[in-house]
């Protein structure tokens, strides 16, 4: 579904990302873990197109994206939801959601509606707060309203920044929940994550970035009991 | 006269001017929450409204078509200008692109005097009529097209940013250019549409002034900055600010130039400019920075 073939990105003319390779299926769960500034923001943007790569290719499906622009990317079925939620705080809830649909707002102005409703069943704590301010809703609420308004995108992969940042533990154990429930309706989703036992948790397969290079890769299961994994990013968590 | 009639005399005509610098702020403001660029070329475009309004009814056209044509080219020519020199440059920083701004506005303004030359030209106002008395002054009746055309602009924008999906969009943009931008709404569309948008309140202000003052090639700069000034007050970034910055202007403008001098009209402007700018620079309804994280 989603293909990444040797992409290099650079801030000026420092290098993030070096030659990482990764692939998404249909249907599937793939997280990347690693530290902080390894890359992992920066790959994301990438592939939201918010970042350019100096070289490689990523494509979804068959259709090449690295070179098309933010909003044509969004329509061809990219969404991410941003570190740190970003939802439009001086907006309502359901602007919020409304706005995730604006590629699409033209066309299928109907089915929007129904899709609100599909989002507020996937996030009861939003419901009967339609018409609340976003920057007035809680850190974890935030969070949900972000993925909803990514969800209304009608996206073919979603992609998710650090969802666990700045939530208590039981909000981030229902966030993951959620990306369960969203995977058993046949979403596909990368998430990319500090939070390394939570993720691996939920997801397939993972992919380890370590200063912009892809160190490690395999299914979530086996890392979760990897040694070298362990004591790198789920033992350390636990001293840190 | 007694004092109460002199205060109302100099109040509406306060209003009126306010209305002007009212509809220029609020052009400063969606172009600086949109974009982030200060317009120094915003005055230009209500010259433009101004003299395109001039030739138009020179030419014979009735009044509403000469209005709604002129609105129109300034809104062709702001969104040349926009896809011409402010896009091309768009990895400029956004001090860079108000220099620009400011070099746009040089520009127009030595096109209008080329065009238009330097003689003031005469509009006529847009309904016949002598004076109308309200208590112990008097208006004329171009005075209630300025404030009427101010009220139902205003109230159209107000419309448009908070009732239809594409003013939420735009919103979106000025909340969160970011966030914006990955939902698939594109800044360069947004900033051109806030472009022809604010050229057409701006011409608006030009169209509906011109009966009462004399159009003039250079009539923007004066009227620019105190849109600015206006805009400044309100806090730059808030539409309701800038209306009241507007017409609290005007009023204050109008009240010095009659209690104090006439010559000191344009200081006052200024003086209160700086005093903003030093005592509460986030305006008088100016955010603070601060933001929930």
């Amino acid at each position: 579904m989603l293909k990444v073939v040797n992409i290099n990105t650079y801030y000026g003319r420092i290098q993030v990302l070096k030659n990482i390779s990764l692939n998404v299926e249909k249907g599937e769960i793939v997280t990347i873990i690693g530290a902080n500034g390894a890359g992992k923001s920066t790959l994301l943007s990438t592939i939201a197109g918010t970042n350019k790569p100096k070289s490689g290719q990523i494509y979804l499906s068959t259709t090449q994206t690295s070179c098309l622009s933010v909003e044509k990317i969004v329509r061809a079925g990219i969404s991410l939801v941003p570190e740190h939620r970003q939802v439009f705080d001086s907006l309502s809830v359901l602007d919020n959601l409304r706005l995730g649909a604006y590629h699409r707002y033209g066309n299928d102005k109907k089915t929007i509606e129904d899709d609100i409703e599909n989002i507020m069943s996937l996030f009861p704590s939003l419901k009967g707060r339609e018409n609340q301010i976003a920057g007035t809703l809680s850190g974890g609420e935030q969070q949900m309203l972000a993925i909803g308004r990514g969800l209304m995108a009608n996206p073919k992969v979603l992609l998710l920044d650090e969802p666990s940042v700045g939530l208590a533990p039981l909000v981030v154990k229902e966030i993951f929940d959620i990306l369960l429930t969203l995977k058993k309706r046949g979403t596909t989703i990368l998430v990319v994550e500090q939070n390394a036992k939570a993720a691996l948790q939920v997801a397939d397969r993972a992919y380890i970035l370590e200063r912009g290079v892809i160190s490690f890769s395999g299914k979530a299961k086996d890392m979760l009991k990897d040694t070298r994994v362990q004591s790198a990013y789920l033992g350390a968590k636990l001293h840190a | 006269m007694s004092l109460a009639n002199d205060i109302l005399q100099y109040v509406l005509g306060g209003l009126t001017m306010g209305g002007i610098y009212a509809l220029v702020a609020v052009g400063f403001v969606i172009i600086h929450n949109v974009t982030g660029i200060i317009n120094f070329a915003q005055g230009e475009f209500v010259m433009m409204g101004a003299m395109f309004m001039v030739t138009l009814t020179g030419i014979g056209l009735p009044a509403p078509a000469a209005i709604i044509l002129s609105v129109i080219l300034v809104m062709v020519v702001v969104g040349l200008i926009e896809v011409g020199a402010i896009r091309s440059a768009k990895r400029a920083s956004p001090v860079s692109l108000v220099i620009i701004t400011i070099g746009i506005s040089t520009v127009l303004r030595g096109m209008a005097l080329l065009i238009w030359g330097t003689n003031p030209y005469k509009v006529a106002p847009f309904t016949e009529g002598g004076p109308i008395h309200i208590g112990g002054a008097s208006i004329v009746p171009q005075v209630l097209w300025v404030i009427g055309t101010t009220a139902f602009v205003l109230a159209l924008t107000f419309f448009l940013f908070e009732y239809t999906y594409f003013g939420k969009a735009l919103r979106a943009c000025v909340v969160n250019k970011y966030a914006a931008q990955l939902m698939g709404i594109s800044p360069g569309k947004m900033s051109f549409f806030a472009f022809i948008f604010s050229a057409a309140l701006s011409a608006l202000a030009g169209i509906v002034f011109a009966p009462i003052t004399f159009a003039t090639y250079d009539m923007g700069l004066m009227l620019g900055l105190k849109g600015f000034v206006a805009a400044v007050l309100g806090g730059l970034s808030s539409t309701p600010g800038a209306v009241f910055g507007g017409l609290a202007l005007g009023v204050i403008e109008s009240l010095g130039a009659g209690f104090v001098s006439s010559g000191y009209k344009d200081g006052i402007a200024f003086v209160i400019l700086l005093l903003v700018l030093f005592l509460k620079p986030g305006g008088l309804f100016g955010t603070s920075g601060s933001k929930r994280v």
